[in-house]
């Protein structure tokens, strides 16, 4: 992937908000999927299939294990997600730089 | 794959919520357990003062010791500010408190008791300005509560702080853990 090209992976929309979520935390400190379903407001099944594919792509590392008796997923960006993200937000704003956007797309 | 540069707005706008977001419940669960440890110390140390009041200094020493103490360790287990800076903070506020309470002379047991836990409320007040709503309604609830036992309850007021004042602090806690 260049700095010219949007990364595919990233840009769909519930995989954007689980990268940016992720890139917003500390280095190396993991989520519990339930924390993270909740933040994004999404079901099980989806938001498995897209950590899924970031897993696939190397972005972010899945651990399973056990809190007492109760089996937890924690999810970490790795520093390759990290870089990946990075470049794709900066993809994003070279995008903007030229271009005259109406204002309702840009007031938060 | 092409991205019109109205999409890539939109998508910016979304990483920019969904960080903002992650920070903010990031902050109330770090936040939380020192919530809830406050709240029970206050708890305790509020109902020896109220009914063993020749104890309530050592009972208070105690109490700070050990609550910075707990405060740390989270502070470093939840990879929070590193060890040494969080101590630092802890004293700055630690000494301002004793030296305003030396110097401006309290002369009753309510005023001091009054005068910690809005110094307190205040520090969550601050902290809440920065996009943490409910931190910020957390603080604005021990400072109003505290200011109602002080001039409606006088005589309870100690009671009061270690049943609402303790109580609102943990209640806050639980509210940011499950934010």
């Amino acid at each position: 992937m260049t700095m010219n090209a949007p990364d595919e992976i990233i840009h769909q929309t519930t995989r954007l908000r689980i990268m940016a979520t992720l890139n917003a935390l500390p280095v190396a400190e993991p989520i519990e999927f339930t924390r993270l379903r909740g933040i994004l407001n999404a079901t099980d099944g989806n938001l498995g299939t897209h950590i899924g594919t970031l897993e696939a792509a190397g972005y972010v590392h899945v651990d399973k294990d056990f809190a007492g008796r109760k089996p937890r997923t924690r999810i970490t960006v790795t520093g390759k997600g990290r870089k990946a993200f990075e470049h794709h937000v900066v993809y994003l704003r070279g995008l903007l730089d030229d271009a005259v956007i109406p204002e309702t797309a840009t007031k938060p | 794959m092409t991205i019109t540069p109205q999409h890539a707005a939109e998508a910016l706008q979304l990483v920019e919520a969904s960080k903002r977001r992650s920070i903010e419940l990031r902050h109330y669960q770090s936040t939380a357990p020192h919530l809830m440890l406050w709240g029970a110390l206050w708890a305790l140390g509020y109902v020896v003062s109220y009914f063993a009041p020749a104890a309530s200094n050592w009972a208070w020493l105690a109490i700070v010791a050990g609550g910075w103490s707990a405060d740390v360790l989270i502070a470093r287990k939840d990879h929070q500010l590193t060890g040494k800076r969080f101590f630092g903070l802890l004293m700055t506020l630690g000494l301002f408190t004793v030296s305003s309470i030396v110097i401006m002379a309290p002369h009753s047991p309510n005023q001091v008791a009054a005068f910690i836990p809005i110094i307190v409320a205040a520090c969550y007040v601050s902290a809440g300005l920065f996009e943490l709503p409910r931190l910020l309604l957390t603080g604005v609830g021990v400072f109003g509560l505290t200011l109602i036992g002080y001039f409606a309850f006088p005589g309870i007021f100690l009671l009061w702080m270690a049943v609402v004042g303790g109580g609102g602090l943990t209640l806050g806690g639980m509210w940011l853990r499950q934010a």
